[in-house]
């Protein structure tokens, strides 16, 4: 993060700068009463309204908060772009496997659900050394409150997501029946609309304030999606574990991405991200067809590679100006 | 300088009279041509001739009397004057009103029926004096600015009692001439027979008026006798059979008429009644205590009271008996027909269309996609069976109860002949016996007493035949109400729910202790300070999009319930409009427009007539009858607002799912026609009477 001071800015600086001797015609002709031109609105100045002193933009800069990216940087940021298409893509690959070619919906949940495990304990583990570092650091003021505290989250965390389950278990003929009416090309239709959406609600933020980077719409909107998708199954039990797949691939593996990135190093989630490609990879050679392989490919690498590059070539034509004045900001009232 | 005077119909070019009348400060008003006015000359003139006097003469020879000094001409058929040729004058002529046939002038308009709010309108007496002295001002003397204000209400009632002071002015002449003796016994003798007369046949009159009324205002107790009114707490409101049923809302009405009729009769007998004229000074409308107890809702003030009562009183009694003799035709051509009219009630209505028609409507929109809608057939089937499984046991219920019998009875009805009543009485004990025979297949409708129900109804008035049609109306259609009740319950609670649930699918959250929206930008793993948490999240979101998904299978439930809902109301609205039409139509006052226009007061007009020099101009004062505008102006408000039903509110509240209904504003009715609100303390006006007679 270093703002650069480019030449051009100078340049400008120089344009503006009053070339204080110069003198105007007006100015000529009376230099005795004139007094110099000030840039003040109040004064009641002897010159016409349009008059410009050459002094008027003396204090112009350009570009000064321009920052200067680095390639490597860049491709980190672009491949969480990547990162979040596959994990879309992942949940409609299933989606497609269990609906076409009749998988056995229980197979990739008992993978998805291992691993998830997995990563709720990992999780759990460093949450607590981090409140483990939270009491040490504000000693004994709550030191006995938060670890029994962090104990009944725990608990109830595991509650609230096998009341979740069993809901889920519940609804799911409800779900089963809920487009049955309706045509599939609506469904999907639909799905794609909100996928679309999802990608643009979607929070892309690399490092900066990682804690608060859980967007609810994009949450909401990508569990929509499941579950007007999931609506079109046939079985009870494919609804359900469609939709536990969803939630585990669209919701929790970007929470553990996230919190991948915030504590570890950044090796851990770029081979989280190279596993997932891979697996969307070869689920997109197995389902699907070499060429829709390809194209899947091909868009993962422009996304990660291609993209950095264009915006840094873009980079040149950034032309910021500022100034003492206040820059005008349109007011659109929301009352 | 102004001269009121009547105009004569006479010409009186020759002799010499002198003029009787009253004088202002620039206002002479011309009463009577007298030939003696010695005695006048003599006496103080006292009681209601006072002010009184001689003000001029007729062709008089000595001008040096001072006053008005006219002469008639052979060439004008009007008056001019004789002396001061340099003063201006304006001759005002007048036709005297009848007092007694209820003719008069006035500046305000009659006020026949009120409707709420009316008194905002009407400006104050002063401003509409102003508002008439400059219409004077404008067409006597357009060329001068010179104001004058000629008319005030001691003007106007002087020359509302031109015939009553001159009748006043022939005794009082009489009387100073000595012929006190015979009248006297004369007088005696009429007022013998009056008392005569009046224990012979207005005492028992009184007594049978009195005994009505006192039955009347008990059945108006028992109609407003509210049922199940919480007695501890006195705001508590109960419920009254008149909120429900049209035909005791219309049976009250009637009730409350002839329980006022005897006092308005009365009232335009006697003013005193309710005007006392010694307190006006005191009380503000000139009320006295019998009609403050009464607590009318409205009061005509002054001269206007008695002709308002008396076209009230016949307007009412008009709309009264056509409503009879419409009720007795439509009788016979119900009877004649009777035997199709029951089949259609039978076979069309309750059958086809409320039972046959509307179970099609239901499996049409829970079964088969209804306008290519693809709902959800889950929901839609479990839902429509509830209804139609709720339909089937109604019709079970209630074809039985309320179709009407087919056949027609032997005795036929009331018309028939004098012996019916007894076939009627007897009925009633043999239905008492045998009670509701529901279940043998015959309801009460079913039994000839229906029918001799049916011809009461129908000799009442054509108004209680139609409250009955929607008292049946209201009946047989229960179950759309029950149907269109749940499914607008049903659907308010799922869209309110789904409100509530897009906040959270937005991400945003209702803050109650701010009252407003907050908008929360992430959820939290730990479950900290107030944000969802991803399972809540999770639910909510699940939830959402169920509801979301079934929202169009509710909605077309609702929608269909909403329209079915909609015609009845519809059909129960032109029935009351139809009511109000028949009770409330001013059929009277259009009459006394078209027969006798100065009956009907709407202000006072001026028509220029000539003036035959520039000092004298000669102007007609005449009474502005009440245009039809004015006529109709109330009637069309209570026709309007008694069963409030307008679009603007039924839009909103059918999206929002709340309930629509008409809304019977019964106040407005009694309002419209003045009638008192303490209905039960008519009686009272009779010992008003005895108290002032004895």
């Amino acid at each position: 993060m270093t703002s650069l001071a480019v030449p051009k800015p100078r340049r400008a600086f120089q344009i503006g700068s009053p070339p204080t001797r110069a003198k105007s015609p007006l100015r000529t002709r009376s230099p005795s009463r004139r007094q110099p031109w000030k840039k003040l609105l109040y004064l009641n100045q002897p010159y016409p309204d349009n008059y410009t002193n050459e002094s008027f933009l003396s204090q112009l800069k350009r570009n000064t908060t321009v920052v200067k990216y680095s390639y490597l940087k860049l491709l980190d940021d672009f491949s969480l772009i990547a990162q979040h298409l596959s994990n879309l893509f992942l949940v409609i690959l299933v989606f497609i496997g269990i609906y076409y070619q009749n998988w056995n919906p229980v197979t990739p949940i008992v993978y998805s659900s291992i691993l998830t495990i997995f990563g709720f304990m990992v999780w759990d583990a460093n949450r607590k050394d981090d409140q483990q570092h939270h009491v040490q650091r504000e000693v004994e003021e709550i030191s006995s409150s938060t670890t029994t505290y962090s104990l009944k989250t725990q608990r109830s965390k595991i509650k609230s997501s096998i009341i979740l389950l069993f809901i889920l278990l519940i609804l799911s003929p409800v779900l089963k029946s809920l487009t049955k009416s309706t045509a599939s090309d609506s469904i999907w239709a639909i799905s794609f609309c909100l996928c679309i959406a999802n990608t643009l609600f979607h929070e892309y933020a690399m490092a900066s304030d990682l804690a608060n980077c859980r967007p609810i719409i994009s949450t909401n909107i990508s569990f929509s999606s499941a579950i007007v998708l999931a609506s079109r199954l046939s079985t009870n039990i494919s609804v359900f574990c469609f939709v536990l797949f969803a939630i585990q691939a669209n919701i929790l593996l970007p929470v553990f991405d996230v919190h991948l990135r915030q504590f570890y190093p950044k090796a851990y989630h770029r081979s989280l991200f190279v596993a997932t490609s891979i697996v969307v990879s070869i689920m997109v050679a197995f389902i699907l067809n070499i060429k829709i392989l390809l194209i899947w490919v091909m868009g993962q690498v422009g996304i990660v590679f291609v993209l950095p590059s264009y915006f840094l070539f873009l980079q040149k034509y950034k032309n910021e100006l500022q100034g003492p004045w206040d820059p005008a900001k349109p007011i659109i009232k929301t009352t | 300088m102004l001269g009121v005077l009547r105009k004569s119909r006479k010409k009186r070019s020759t002799g010499e009279f002198h003029i009787l009348g009253f004088k202002y400060t620039n206002i002479y008003i011309v009463i009577q041509l007298a030939t003696n006015v010695d005695t006048f000359n003599q006496q103080p003139v006292e009681g209601p001739l006072r002010g009184l006097q001689v003000i001029g003469t007729v062709n008089g020879k000595e001008s040096s009397i001072s006053g008005l000094n006219l002469v008639y001409n052979d060439s004008t058929d009007y008056p001019t004057i004789k002396s001061g040729e340099n003063e201006r004058f304006t001759f005002v002529l007048f036709q005297p009103p009848k007092y007694k046939n209820l003719e008069y002038l006035s500046i305000d308009p009659i006020l026949l029926q009120s409707a709420e709010g009316d008194h905002g309108d009407y400006d104050p007496r002063d401003e509409k004096l102003k508002i008439i002295n400059k219409k004077f001002n404008n067409i006597a003397n357009p060329t001068i600015t010179e104001n004058t204000q000629p008319f005030n209400t001691e003007v106007l009632d002087i020359i509302n009692q031109c015939y009553q002071i001159r009748s006043w002015y022939e005794t009082w002449h009489r009387s100073s001439n000595n012929l006190k003796n015979q009248e006297h016994t004369g007088v005696s003798a009429k007022t013998y027979a009056k008392k005569l007369s009046r224990y012979i046949i207005f005492k028992p009159l009184t007594i049978i008026v009195a005994c009505i009324q006192t039955i009347a205002i008990w059945l108006i107790h028992i109609l407003n006798y509210e049922y199940g009114k919480n007695k501890r707490e006195p705001n508590s409101r109960g419920i009254k059979i008149t909120q429900f049923s049209a035909v005791f809302r219309q049976l009250e009405l009637r009730l409350k008429q002839f329980n006022y009729f005897p006092i308005q009769f009365l009232c335009y007998l006697d003013r005193t009644l309710l005007y006392d004229e010694n307190e006006s000074m005191n009380n503000k409308n000139g009320l006295n205590k019998y009609s403050l107890a009464l607590n009318l809702p409205i009061f005509n003030s002054n001269l206007n009271i008695n002709n308002s009562n008396y076209i009230n009183f016949h307007n009412s009694v008009w709309l009264i008996v056509n409503d009879i003799l419409f009720g007795m035709s439509i009788q016979k051509l119900i009877f004649a027909n009777y035997s199709a009219i029951a089949k259609f009630i039978n076979e069309t209505a309750i059958k086809k269309i409320l039972f046959d028609d509307l179970y099609a409507l239901i499996s049409w929109v829970s079964f088969r996609h209804p306008a290519g809608f693809k709902l959800n057939n889950e929901l839609g089937r479990f839902v429509g069976d509830l209804f139609l499984w709720t339909l089937r046991f109604w019709r079970l219920l209630c074809v039985d109860i309320f179709t009407i019998s087919e056949k027609e009875s032997s005795t036929g009805g009331w018309y028939v002949g004098g012996g019916d009543l007894g076939d009627a009485i007897k009925e009633i004990g043999g239905f008492g016996i045998k009670g509701f025979r529901v279940f043998d297949g015959k309801g009460p409708l079913t039994s000839p007493l229906f029918q001799t129900i049916l011809s009461i109804i129908c000799h009442i008035g054509v108004s209680f035949l139609v409250g009955f049609l929607i008292d049946y109306l209201q009946i047989i259609s229960f179950h759309i109400y029950c149907f269109y009740y749940t499914s607008a319950k049903i659907y308010k609670r799922q869209v309110e729910i789904l409100k509530s649930l897009f906040q959270l699918f937005c991400g945003k959250k209702y803050n109650v202790l701010r009252n407003r929206i907050d908008n929360l930008d992430n959820y939290s793993m730990a479950g900290g300070s107030g944000d969802y948490e991803v399972d809540q999240l999770l639910l909510g979101t699940l939830i959402f999009v169920v509801l979301i998904l079934l929202l169009p299978t509710i909605f077309a439930f609702y929608l269909m319930f909403f329209l079915t809902r909609l015609l009845c109301l519809l059909l129960i609205y032109i029935g009351e409009s139809l009511l109000v039409i028949m009770n409330f139509f001013p059929i009277f006052v259009i009459l006394l427009k078209l027969k006798n226009s100065k009956r009907l007061q709407g202000g006072l007009t001026f028509t220029f007539i000539t003036s035959n020099d520039e000092n004298v101009t000669y102007l007609q004062l005449s009474n502005k009858s009440l245009t039809y505008k004015e006529i109709f102006k109330n009637f069309l408000k209570l026709f309007r607002n008694s069963k409030t039903f307008t679009l603007q509110s039924t839009i909103p509240n059918f999206v929002n799912g709340d309930p629509i209904s008409l809304i019977q504003q019964n106040e407005l009715k009694f309002n419209y026609l003045m009638l008192p609100r303490n209905y039960d303390q008519t009686i009272n006006a009779w010992n008003h009477f005895t108290n002032t007679e004895s």
